[in-house]
């Protein structure tokens, strides 16, 4: 366990060590500000521009992060063939892959407490807006969803390039976004007989992530119907691990029996 | 008695979109003496750092075994007794000295306490106490060697793995390694060094295997291998003609002119002999004669070569 949080605590070292951590950091809080000034100019809407702004430009830095740290984690490790004295010191390539996404998380976790606690303190400081547990609660399950896109990351980095590793993560993020679709359109052509490419899509929708479960900006902003809130407290953040658990795994299967060239 | 054993270690690659197999390593059977140094030669793609990867677990073998210590290399907890260190190390450069030396003591188990006192003190074997706080990124070619080579010292293993560790290195940083080899051998260390710095092997090498084509061609001590290769006869002769210089060249193996000085070299005694006396019998002065050891080096290029 103890290697598993050596190799976690240097992936996080690395990130922040990173310029490009500050640079998305102040590009995060310039927009934050920005989003003040749109609240200015939004009569008596400042509460709801405020948090959707705030909460997309966190979904999306976090996602931005989650993408780019991620996709270069595992492979720079062997491009640069710093992973061969990690193997060299008897750290399994299960510990290797445990420690690289449990840094990247933590990584993510810190940089969304950050922006979190700004929009948080944005939030209280406006007149007209006031902090509520909705809040709270979709910054707490954005996380849950920031855990499934950092191992499609990993994933992907540890058997292809960073450019394509990216694209792959971007997709799986539109596509878990759009899972609903899926559903609905497998649904039609089912009605309409085609049931072949019905059973795919349904397929697909069971295999790909739902992640607009995990998307509350509009249950914040416009008081949205999002069902029971222990679903969103306890069994979406127990389905966020559990998926990520298994994209771990497959990376891991998929790492064990591999030769470093 | 041995601390490292290969056997019939055999690595096939498959490449291309056929997978047409290739094979960087054939039938390869070793013996490391404890407390040896023991150079693995061989010139590149030999199959040199394949087998440093076999035995570090980071490529699999297509068949065959290695043994530490009479155990089986494929056990994680084997690793301890191995230090590691890989050809041109590139390390995590935005660690200091002192933090990425704690990081691989902390991979390696060691309790936090444990892993400090580890880190400062090898930091003080190889001399880079001074740059424990600078970050890797500020480091010359032969501080990251250095503490590259720390690393690997960092369970204390009896068996050091170092590919290269001269490569690309100046004649200052090459003799600061090569004297930190000798101290790891005065330690009791075993070392298994890979080099192309043929000089060094020589001077620091106990034994030597060459490898070529991923096939084992020699086997043996640096005097065995020395004594197998040809030594060569240097004359040195003044005051010849130039068609005398002509006709000598035809006897000799090579030849080199400085001035009126001339540099004769033969394969052999007798051929030797024979051009000194047709020298002086031309009314040369013989300037100097000389028997002349091959290297190394010279034996590597001719059984690569050949």
């Amino acid at each position: 366990m103890n290697k598993i949080f050596a190799i976690a605590l240097n992936t996080y070292k690395e990130a922040v060590r990173n310029k490009v951590f500050y640079i998305i950091l102040v590009f995060v809080l310039v927009l934050l500000a920005f989003s003040l000034i749109l609240a200015t100019l939004a009569l008596g809407e400042d509460d709801r521009i405020i948090k959707h702004a705030g909460l997309s430009v966190i979904n999306i830095f976090g996602l931005l992060l989650a993408t780019f740290v991620g996709v270069n984690l595992v492979y720079e490790e062997m491009e640069r063939r710093t992973i061969y004295t990690i193997i060299a010191s008897g750290v399994t390539r299960t510990q290797f892959i445990v420690g690289k996404y449990l840094g990247l998380f933590l990584t993510i976790f810190v940089n969304v407490l950050i922006m979190g606690t700004l929009l948080i303190f944005l939030v209280g400081i406006w007149h007209n807006s006031t902090i509520t547990v909705s809040l709270f609660l979709a910054l707490y399950l954005f996380l849950f969803e920031m855990m499934i896109i950092t191992a499609f990351a990993v994933l992907f980095s540890s058997f292809s390039t960073p450019v394509l590793s990216a694209v792959l993560t971007f997709m799986c993020w539109i596509i878990g976004h759009l899972s609903e679709d899926l559903l609905e359109w497998s649904r039609r052509l089912f009605e309409q007989g085609s049931t072949g490419t019905a059973n795919l899509l349904y397929g697909l929708y069971y295999a790909l992530p739902n992640l607009e479960i995990f998307n509350l900006v509009n249950y914040v902003t416009n008081q949205e119907d999002i069902g029971s809130i222990l679903n969103a407290v306890f069994l979406y953040p127990l389905y966020g691990i559990l998926y990520a658990a298994i994209l771990l795994m497959i990376t891991i299967l998929t790492f064990e029996r591999r030769d470093f060239k | 008695m041995a601390i490292l054993r290969i056997q019939d270690l055999t690595k096939d690659y498959f490449t291309g979109f056929f997978g047409k197999r290739f094979r960087a390593l054939n039938q390869l059977n070793l013996e490391v003496e404890e407390g040896e140094i023991f150079g693995f030669l061989g010139p590149n793609g030999a199959g040199k750092t394949t087998t440093i990867k076999i035995l570090l677990r980071i490529i699999y073998p297509t068949s065959g075994s290695a043994w530490l210590l009479d155990k089986e290399l494929n056990e994680t907890q084997q690793q301890e007794n191995i230090g590691y260190m890989p050809e041109n190390p590139y390390f995590y450069k935005f660690l200091t000295g002192f933090e990425f030396l704690l990081f691989y003591a902390k991979l390696a188990g060691l309790p936090q306490a444990d892993a400090k006192k580890q880190a400062n003190k090898l930091l003080d074997i190889v001399g880079l106490n001074h740059a424990r706080k600078v970050r890797l990124s500020e480091y010359s070619k032969g501080m990251v060697t250095r503490v590259g080579i720390a690393q690997a010292l960092i369970t204390d293993p009896r068996l050091l793995l170092l590919d290269e560790p001269m490569s690309g290195l100046d004649p200052i940083g090459r003799r600061e390694i090569r004297d930190l080899i000798i101290h790891l051998k005065e330690e009791k260390k075993t070392i298994f060094f890979c080099s192309h710095i043929l000089a060094d092997v020589e001077l620091l090498c106990n034994r030597v295997a060459i490898l070529n084509k991923g096939e084992l061609i020699k086997l043996g001590t640096v005097d065995e291998i020395l004594a197998a290769g040809r030594s060569r006869y240097r004359i040195t002769i003044e005051g010849l003609a130039e068609d005398v210089v002509e006709r000598l060249k035809q006897s000799a193996e090579e030849s080199e002119a400085v001035g009126s000085i001339i540099h004769f070299t033969t394969a052999n005694q007798e051929e030797a002999q024979k051009l000194t006396e047709q020298a002086s019998a031309a009314g040369g002065r013989i300037l100097e004669f000389r028997p002349e050891q091959g290297t190394l080096e010279d034996y590597f290029v001719r059984e690569v070569r050949s």
